[in-house]
């Protein structure tokens, strides 16, 4: 392959993977890193670097719709950043420690574990139910309300069991620094099930986080010399070019149809990504 | 009390104007940098395509890099030389810096905020986030 026509199909899986990631509600990454190593055989550690460049494209791109729809909440999202960016952190630099099958295989796991959660995804809120006290979220003014234009009201809403909530933000912070991706997947449920937020506003709020987080693994990749440029850009450009093309088609399209779809894409990716383990480690 | 809630509404309102400015200016700032990816990947083309082709893809792609083949730099510094150096991947290098630090100027300009609304607890966390990102640079050159 020519210099030439890796750099235009890789732009062009960008822009598939933005336009998809955008639709289905998953970053771009987790479609990316499978695409580059294992259809274009870049090294996991150049993949991941990429990616995680684009995630902060989409993020920030997004950041000014998601603000105003009133759904995410810059306090919430700001407390916990203080794990997923100290999480981020801490995966970044574990990528560099350990070697491509280790993370071939965890790749893997989360990729099925995505797969699994779009199957079992919820749509309703469950805000109306009274949640337990805790004390941090009442210092911390963890609460806020939204108008849901379906419901025809305004839904007010406080967070619990924020410890908890801080600790698995850790992880999720963990897994997209050592990924490379932005571990919505991994956030989303700590709000929605542990700290009992509404589903838009935890989907919202942890898109918000979404760039801030992968800005501090961004870091350690970029320090490290994981960054390379003649992969990371036409990443970066498709990503972002096909995000934003999908938050415009988006209201025009069903997305479960593309969603089951994308459930066998995902389980398919999974089985592949632990071949490929299993092959480094020469099994 | 009703007049209360009133003042209340609006210093939200103030606010909300105020995080929807800075997303806004967060787009303008992914816009400016994909545009400098984008013009430095168009000169890397127009001025090394040669140069590219004979090194081939097995070594532009090479873990970890083949300093022939092509430039992963990782300090700023080096980013620097390279773009006085007219060389497009420093162009390209500006342009994912740049995208990188939309997330962090966002959460540096969080602060002021949360200051003026004398939100002290706020403040400290909003510092303390910005604090481990700037730490991220210099945590990947110490390993």
């Amino acid at each position: 392959m020519s210099p030439i026509e890796f750099f235009l199909l890789t732009l062009t899986a960008s822009i598939g993977a933005g336009l998809l990631g955008a639709l289905l509600g998953l970053g771009g990454g987790i479609i990316i890193v499978p695409f580059l190593t294992l259809v274009m055989g870049v090294d996991i550690h150049y993949a991941i670097g990429a990616s995680i460049v684009s995630v902060i494209a989409t993020s920030s791109g997004a950041a000014a719709a998601y603000l105003r729809d009133h759904l995410s909440n810059i306090r919430i999202g700001m407390f916990l950043e203080v794990a997923t960016t100290t999480g981020a952190i801490s995966g970044a630099f574990l990528a560099g420690l350990i070697g491509g099958p280790v993370l071939f295989l965890v790749f893997s796991v989360l990729l099925a574990y995505s797969a699994v959660s779009m199957v079992r995804r919820r749509e309703d809120d469950h805000a109306a139910v009274p949640v337990p006290h805790d004390h941090i979220s009442d210092t911390l003014q963890l609460r806020g309300e939204y108008h849901d234009a379906v419901m025809q009201k305004t839904v007010r809403y406080r967070a619990t069991h924020a410890l908890a909530g801080l600790g698995l933000m850790y992880v999720a912070g963990t897994a997209s620094g050592l990924l490379g991706i932005g571990s919505g997947v991994l956030k989303v449920p700590a709000m929605d099930l542990v700290m009992r937020l509404p589903m838009k506003v935890s989907t919202a709020t942890s898109n918000f986080m979404i760039g801030v987080t992968a800005a501090a693994s961004a870091g350690v990749y970029f320090a490290r010399g994981d960054i390379n440029p003649f992969v990371a850009a036409p990443v970066a450009l498709g990503v972002l070019a096909g995000a934003t093309l999908g938050t415009r088609v988006m209201s025009r399209m069903k997305s479960a149809s593309i969603r089951k779809v994308f459930v066998v894409v995902l389980l398919v990716v999974a089985v592949q990504m632990l071949q490929k383990a299993l092959a480094l480690l020469g099994m | 009390m009703i007049k209360e809630h009133v003042v209340e509404d609006t210093e939200l309102e103030r606010l909300e104007r105020v995080e929807l400015f800075l997303s806004q200016m967060l787009r303008t700032g992914v816009l400016v940098s994909a545009a400098v990816i984008l013009v430095g990947a168009v000169l890397l083309f127009a001025t090394e395509a040669q140069t590219l082709l004979h090194n081939g893809m097995g070594s532009i792609i090479a873990y970890p890099p083949d300093p022939n083949a092509v430039r992963v730099v990782h300090t700023l510094p080096a980013v620097w030389a390279g773009l006085l150096a007219g060389d497009p991947d420093a162009v390209i290098d500006v342009g994912l810096l740049l995208l990188i630090a939309t997330p962090v100027f966002r959460v540096a300009v969080s602060i002021p905020v949360f200051l003026l609304q004398r939100d002290r607890r706020y403040t400290l966390i909003t510092t303390f986030v910005l604090v481990v990102l700037l730490l991220s640079f210099v945590i990947g050159t110490v390993e």
